[in-house]
């Protein structure tokens, strides 16, 4: 994925140009313009997993006309919930901002770092991908013991993501254990 | 307020009570101070942008363009004036309410198609500001705690419902239900992760739950717990039950006149025959009942008239016992001085007064005799 950062960068107007200059306003808009990247990041990240929890929508849908009474359908609800309440997470999260006096700073070294660490949740959500491919073979075969076990393994690293997206402030903070 | 227009705030108490969300009613200027207590949670918007989630009590001194000077160059010459806001939240947990508006079909193994519902309550906080905000105060306005309850009771409701299902589809039976009621609870805490949290709010505990069966259910649970514990069939034990009812009956008909007489002879007999042929059934349990002792009273009408010699109820216009073959009285008896015939409990003859109960001794042996004898059974001498 090409980093935002840049984009964001080169593409500043002539008035923010301009408060590049003006002493005190550098600095606002430098952390600024990192929060908006990071914030156009996550968006993107959200709405891949957006399309993963479709794809996971489409397998429900199979699945329905394939075998209504199966017990996998009420799992992969389940799922498809915990998708949505992800992705609101990724995408509502804070953008990473201290006050006057705060007792941990978080200027532009650790805004780029908040970058850093978000970027990396592209591997989960690879991880993601490949536990959905298995998801239409697995309708298909018409074996709901199997079909379940997929949508745990889905279940498992969707909560992986979460549980390590949760982890962003503290990683670049250094106040976590 | 200061020099340079900064203020400190807080929530205050007056107006936090059963509010979930409180939107604080000011553009954020430079160096405004709010205080975040141990129960809030402030969230901090900044031209659209949710840009903290301030969750650590403490005294946080804000940053925006909306400073003296700055601010109104800024404004008048490109017309931009930032907008920066505080959204409270409260932390700590809501006591709320479910019920089922419509009683739900229960299969059951033992009663069939049974009707249940669902009362209690349930405890619940914000798990997740950053869902709660978009999804509540963002795109429904909720405010108040109870705004939030009514779209989550609902939902509540079906998730007990799927728990009981689940559990029943185990072998967990009406009977059985509340030894299991904890287990439901964390039946349901585990499935309202995926039902609630994706609205930022998260479930703590459902607490007095209480799953309600229909009167008729409950009242055939307790007659069953009767029989079983008196080892009876239910035949045997609606008897005793129609007894009990016919003898504090006082308002008269066949049943009542036979009842509460407490010799009435062969009513009783009637009883025991009919207890004797409910003992042949299975009873309430996997054990035979044993034979129920005879009833002080008797409680069928008077229509059936008991054998001198085996007891055997026979129709009243017998003549003779269809169990033994003795000649039947047929509830009378002859005067032994007119030969009238008499109901069989009178002391008395009806047509001349001879006194029919009690004894009479011969005149010649002395040895005592019924009172309807007509010879001494002794001496063979006439009375």
């Amino acid at each position: 994925m090409p980093d935002i950062r840049d984009r964001v960068e080169d593409d500043r107007g002539l008035l923010k140009k301009i408060q590049l200059v003006i002493p005190g306003f550098r600095g606002y808009r430098i952390r600024e313009d990192l929060r908006d990247s990071d914030r156009m990041l996550r968006a993107e990240l959200a709405k891949r997993l957006g399309l993963q929890r479709e794809q996971l929508q489409d397998a429900r849908r199979v699945l329905v006309r394939e075998n209504p009474m199966s017990k996998a359908l009420e799992e992969i609800g389940g799922v498809v919930n915990s998708m949505k309440r992800v992705e609101g997470e990724i995408l509502h999260a804070e953008v990473g901002y201290s006050g006057i006096s705060a007792d941990v700073k978080i200027k532009e070294r650790e805004l780029d770092g908040l970058y850093e660490y978000d970027n990396s949740m592209i591997e989960s959500l690879n991880f993601i991908d490949e536990a959905l491919a298995y998801l239409p073979e697995m309708v298909r075969s018409g074996n709901d013991v199997d079909l379940r076990i997929a949508v745990e393994t889905v279940r498992n690293r969707v909560d992986g993501l979460e549980s390590r997206f949760k982890r962003r402030k503290a990683a670049i903070t250094g106040t976590g254990l | 307020m200061s020099l340079i227009g900064a203020e400190t705030f807080k929530w205050e108490d007056a107006d936090k009570r059963n509010n979930i969300m409180y939107r604080m009613d000011r553009n954020i200027k430079f160096n405004d101070n709010i205080v975040v207590r141990e129960d809030e949670i402030a969230v901090f918007y900044r031209d659209g942008k949710a840009l903290a989630y301030l969750d650590r009590p403490d005294r946080y001194a804000l940053t925006s363009l909306n400073a003296p000077i700055i601010g109104k160059v800024i404004e008048a010459l490109s017309g931009a004036r930032q907008q920066a806001e505080i959204i409270y939240l409260q932390k700590k947990v809501f006591d709320g309410k479910y019920g089922s508006k419509q009683p739900f079909q229960f299969r059951d193994a033992e009663f069939g198609m049974v009707n249940l519902r669902v009362f209690g309550e349930f405890r619940y906080k914000i798990g997740s500001p950053e869902n709660f905000v978009n999804q509540f105060v963002g795109t429904f306005n909720f405010a108040t705690s109870n705004e939030v309850e009514e779209r989550v009771k609902e939902q509540m409701v079906i998730l007990i419902y799927n728990a009981i299902g689940e559990m029943k589809n185990k072998g967990m039976g009406v009977a059985d239900l509340a030894s299991q009621l904890m287990n439901i609870e964390q039946v349901v805490l585990s499935k309202a992760k995926d039902h609630f949290e994706l609205y930022g709010v998260l479930v703590d505990k459902v607490s007095g739950m209480y799953i309600s069966l229909p009167e008729e259910v409950q009242k055939a649970v307790d007659t069953r717990a009767s029989m079983q514990i008196l080892n009876t069939n239910y035949a045997t034990y609606q008897a005793g039950q129609a007894m009990r009812e016919a003898a504090t009956n006082t308002s008269g008909g066949a049943a009542g006149a036979g009842v509460g007489v407490g010799a009435g002879f062969g009513a009783g007999y009637m009883m025991v025959d009919a207890m004797r042929q409910g003992s042949t059934q299975p009873a309430a349990g996997t054990v035979p009942a044993a034979p129920a002792p005879a009833p002080a009273a008797p409680v069928t009408t008077a229509a059936m008239v008991a054998c001198e010699k085996c007891s055997t109820p026979n129709p009243p216009e017998a003549k003779f016992c269809r169990n033994c073959g003795n000649k039947m009285q047929n509830g009378k008896i002859k005067c032994g001085k007119c030969g009238n015939e008499v109901p069989s409990d009178s002391k008395f003859c009806l047509e001349c007064g001879q006194q029919l109960k009690g004894s009479k001794n011969c005149a010649k042996c002395g040895k005592e005799s019924p009172m309807n004898a007509k010879f001494c059974p002794e001496c063979g001498s006439g009375f």
